[in-house]
């Protein structure tokens, strides 16, 4: 290759690779502040500050769902790698508040190490497959 | 199809209005891509050949010029 | 090596005549499979079993997302072309390229978002995901700006190379986003590696989308790049015979 344009290629890449490092370095910095997110066993396990904004989730613990019949209060828990937390929210949940499915919510922890959302999302995973298949592998689900 | 009827394709079972407009904001820009690009293509090749067929005249007009 | 085929490829008059004889059939099949694609997943294709009938925004926003992505890299590798090499063709298909790029941003962006009202519950979230993709929608329109600030065709060739360049390290964080941070969005149904999260009966009309996206972008490109080449090479003895007659 032309020593020229071999000088070129040589610069570019120095610069891609500068630019790569500042920006890693940048996102570690920030990774704190961007994850901002516990999970359940942090939760519990005191690394998530009480009384402070954060962001957590989990999956719905199947049955665990308490409807307030008085207000809209929902109590339910969450739990991921068998750890639980019980989350109270008031409002309306989101269309695709299932059992079973993730949930991300925005609050804060009480003493109790409850959380109190006041935003709760519905996390959905990667799979799409109609209804049909769904049922097929619940059947065999439960037939095992 | 798996929808009976065009009510049914319009309502997705209550999600027709998310659909249709993310369907209909593609089709603009979809057809911005294609109309942006055609236009500019006409302006350009409309600039070029007035150029050329000013240049012509005005070598045109030297030459009877010069004839004179 | 043969550089000779790379010296023609850098031919603008080369790239003007190949380019009209393919630009016909692009635009034909790409117009055909983006059809076929979006009726049968829009019409034919079974609701999905949890998120019903609003996951056939999947047809639009994943070949718009994957552009929005694929395209950036092309355009750095363009600039890369034109710092390295200094190859005209290289910076027109750069400047070609970032309008269309952006406006898949754009549209991934937005039909993101409206999916994500009825499905997520909001309309949007500041996860790395979405922040990224923003992040990058800003880059396009960057080196669009960029473009039309500098006076000069060849400084502006280098500005825009450059920023296409640095702006390229946005890609694997885009990427990966899902992986590396706790994301609302959740990780690929596609994958390189494994077998697809996905249906059959909804996967086929998303590879033919996904298929006529990449060709619909191609045809735009070359119609593009035509129209440029003809406005840089005007002066040329090959364009005025053509238009002139």
């Amino acid at each position: 290759m032309n020593p020229v344009r071999r000088q070129r290629l040589l610069l570019i890449l120095l610069l891609l690779a500068g630019v790569g490092l500042a920006t890693t370095l940048a996102l570690f910095a920030l990774k704190e502040n961007i994850n901002h997110y516990f999970s359940p066993n942090q939760m519990t396990s005191g690394e998530a500050p009480i009384g402070q904004r954060i962001r957590g989730g989990g999956i719905v613990v199947p049955g665990s769902l308490e409807r307030n019949p008085d207000d809209l209060t929902v109590t339910f828990k969450m739990e991921t790698g068998g750890t639980e937390v019980e989350v109270v929210y008031t409002g309306i949940l989101p269309d695709l508040f299932r059992e079973g499915q993730g949930i991300v919510g925005t609050g804060k922890l009480d003493k109790n190490r409850r959380f109190i959302a006041d935003e709760l999302l519905a996390k959905h995973d990667e799979n799409y497959m109609p209804p049909e298949v769904q049922d097929a592998i619940d059947k065999a689900h439960n037939a095992s | 199809m798996y929808f009976q009827d065009i009510t049914s394709v319009l309502h997705m079972d209550g999600h027709g209005i998310y659909v249709w407009s993310t369907y209909g904001i593609s089709l603009l820009i979809v057809a911005y891509n294609v109309l942006a690009p055609l236009r500019q293509k006409k302006q350009v090749i409309g600039q070029i050949k007035r150029q050329i067929i000013n240049e012509k005249q005005v070598q045109s007009e030297k030459n009877t010029a010069v004839k004179q | 090596m043969n550089w000779t085929f790379f010296h023609k490829l850098g031919s603008p008059k080369w790239f003007y005549d190949i380019s009209g004889r393919w630009l016909p059939w692009l635009a034909t099949i790409s117009a055909l499979l983006m059809a076929t694609g979006l009726t049968w997943g829009l019409l034919f294709a079974p609701p999905d079993y949890l998120q019903g009938n609003s996951y056939r925004i999947i047809f639009l926003h994943v070949p718009t997302a994957f552009l929005a992505s694929a395209v950036y890299v092309m355009m750095a590798c363009a600039g890369a072309v034109t710092l390295i090499w200094r190859v005209k063709l290289a910076d027109v298909a750069l400047k070609c390229m970032a309008p269309v790029g952006a406006s898949f941003c754009l549209l991934a962006l937005i039909t993101g978002a409206i999916w994500g009202k009825p499905t997520w519950g909001t309309w949007w979230v500041w996860d790395a995901r979405l922040t990224s993709v923003l992040i990058l929608l800003f880059l396009y329109i960057g080196v669009i700006a960029l473009r039309g600030a500098i006076r000069s065709t060849t400084t502006a060739a280098k500005a825009c190379a450059v920023l296409s360049i640095v702006g390229v390290v946005n890609i694997p964080i885009i990427k990966f986003s899902v992986q590396w941070w706790n994301t609302l969005h959740q990780g690929a149904t596609l994958k390189l590696t494994e077998k697809p999260a996905m249906a059959p009966e909804m996967l086929w009309p998303l590879l033919i989308s996904i298929l006529a996206f990449y060709l619909f972008f191609t045809a735009v490109l070359l119609l593009r790049m035509r129209t440029e080449i003809l406005n840089r090479e005007r002066r040329t003895q090959w364009v005025q015979q053509r238009l002139g007659g």
